[in-house]
């Protein structure tokens, strides 16, 4: 049998349409045949994927206002829509170009100016004040608390200076540490909404 | 407060209050709390989105703990709450798929022995086996909750686990996360991960757990066991899994993988992997999940009506997405009840 016979006739076969001696024909062929094989298979999995299909019909008042609502979603749709910012940026400059504020415009620009910096000085202070002091803090009950687990830390208790050395992996006190942060209590939990799969399809 | 008691049914409460109580004193030093944290370093500027707190459990003198994956995924620094005090620990590694990791305290240049809880054997539990959770519920104290075993399940809702789970009637709250689970000898049986609804919570039976993070300690990830097949669960008039009337059926077999080279084709009928009976998926899962890479694997499938035996040399699962190769049984086409079969869409391609 010749590759062109054979794949006329693949819907047949896969519907028991052909005749016995047929059907004995065309698998022979298909053990033979690598291309036919592949096309056969791909055939099939076509068709199983048709067969999940859905067939969707819309409701029947859809078709009644159908192009007034056409061109109201289409309207809706070619409206050029701004941005938060651009509508900021745009309120600010329109404040600023105004008459009265020619004046003050420069005075304004000029104190923005100087509170940034006056901030990030601020916390660049507060930074490294922080870190100096919890880190040796906390090093040090760390310390403490590593070598000797069962003995509770004291302040009369504290180490030598040579045993503060902290690892990589030992928390570090810095700004926004865990008191900072909501602490999540964890227990994960399994949804109670209906498998969307099933475990009857698996790979392994 | 002044209790009456009436006749045998006092003695019986009273012995199961000895139980508990005694199981919660011997455990609860090897029980601590473990915190997670998750750092954004921007510059200088240290924040902290998120700080996660579970529960955790030494399983050796070596300070070995284990919790449940969620506590602390994608953390950043990690420590216990352990004799009062803050300890460091380190993330030796983390399975997302069982939910559990493994962690270890920092303990540079000493040789600290951390009290440790007894593994016990997860396969012994039966169904109303009296359990009991140890954990942390919130910012309180740790506190046990005792339950009984109510079933084996691999699936619940839209979550199918790696392997079979222990489903026991525990109420447990956020914060216990991770806590043991202890028969009532005291030993562990599982590592509770889940909640469900009100009052169930699904555990990994601990056999399961022991594969897991002696992969992660051997390899530094667990090992997933992969030959390369795909596989549906068939069943007649809508007959529940593991009976006589379902059976499990190769799908697909993807090429470049253990199983095409030895000889799978799609069709078969998977029988017996080893000397494990296959009657549905979870059996496949089960018995595929405590395999390691690199052993050898004997398979039974039914072909033709005829039982044949095939072996494999188990392979570690691949990163990319296989390609299943298509193959054509020696011509005896299965006549199943038309049953449409989902295809995942990801081997659409």
């Amino acid at each position: 049998m010749d590759c062109k016979k054979a794949q006329r006739v693949f819907d047949d076969l896969s519907h028991d349409r052909l005749s016995p001696e047929d059907a004995v024909a065309i698998r022979q062929h298909l053990a033979d045949c690598t291309d036919c094989r592949v096309l056969q298979q791909r055939e099939a999995r076509l068709q199983r994927l048709l067969a999940l299909k859905r067939y969707e019909r819309p409701a029947p008042q859809y078709f009644d206002n159908f192009l007034t609502e056409f061109h109201k979603r289409l309207s809706v749709e070619l409206q050029p829509s701004v941005p938060w910012w651009d509508r900021m940026i745009g309120g600010i400059d329109e404040i600023l170009s105004a008459e009265s504020m020619q004046v003050w415009r420069y005075a304004l620009a000029s104190a923005l100016g100087v509170t940034m910096i006056v901030g990030l000085m601020w916390t660049g202070v507060r930074d490294s004040d922080e870190t100096n002091d919890g880190t040796a803090a906390f090093t040090a009950n760390s310390s403490v608390a590593l070598l000797s687990p069962i003995a509770a830390p004291s302040s009369t208790d504290l180490p030598a200076d040579d045993q503060l050395a902290t690892t990589d992996t030992q928390p570090v006190l810095m700004r926004g540490d865990a008191e900072s942060a909501t602490p999540q209590y964890v227990l994960d939990r399994i949804s109670v909404t209906p498998a969307s799969y099933d475990v009857a399809s698996v790979h392994f | 407060m002044s209790v009456t008691t009436v006749g045998r049914g006092a003695s019986f409460l009273e012995n199961i209050d000895k139980e508990v109580c005694s199981v919660y004193e011997h455990s609860k030093a090897a029980i601590v709390k473990v915190h997670a944290q998750r750092l954004l370093q921007i510059g200088n500027l240290s924040l902290v989105p998120s700080h996660r707190i579970g529960t955790g459990f030494f399983i050796d003198p070596q300070g070995h703990l284990l919790t449940a994956a969620t506590v602390v995924a994608e953390a950043s620094s990690c420590w216990i709450d352990w004799n009062g005090q803050r300890t460091a620990v380190r993330i030796l590694g983390r399975d997302l798929q069982t939910n559990l990791a493994l962690l270890q305290i920092e303990a540079p240049g000493t040789n600290i022995a951390t009290p440790f809880l007894p593994l016990g054997n997860s396969d012994e539990l039966r169904v109303g086996s009296m359990v009991i959770v140890i954990g942390f519920p919130y910012d309180l104290a740790s506190s046990p909750v005792v339950g009984v075993v109510g079933g084996v399940e691999i699936q619940r809702g839209n979550r199918v686990f790696s392997t079979s789970h222990i489903r026991a009637s525990c109420h447990l709250s956020p914060g216990q996360g991770g806590g043991p689970l202890l028969n009532s000898r005291g030993e562990v049986v599982g590592i509770a991960v889940a909640a469900h609804m009100e009052d169930q919570c699904y555990a990994l039976p601990i056999n399961a757990a022991r594969k897991v993070y002696s992969d992660i300690l051997q390899f530094g990830q667990p090992q997933r066991a992969w030959v390369g097949l795909g596989i549906a669960e068939h069943r007649q008039g809508g007959a529940q899994p593991g009976t006589e009337q379902s059976r499990v059926i190769i799908q697909q077999v993807y090429s470049n993988a253990p199983a095409a080279d030895a000889g799978f084709c799609e069709g078969d009928v998977l029988k017996r992997i080893g000397t494990n009976e296959v009657r549905c998926s979870a059996d496949v899962l089960n018995t595929m999940f405590f395999q390691h890479v690199g052993d050898r694997l004997d398979f039974t499938v039914l072909r033709g009506g005829q039982e044949k035996s095939l072996s494999l040399i188990v392979a570690t699962q691949p990163t990319e997405e296989p390609v299943v190769v298509h193959t054509v049984p020696e011509f005896n086409f299965f006549k199943f009840p038309p049953r449409p079969v989902a295809i995942p869409a990801s081997h659409e391609q």
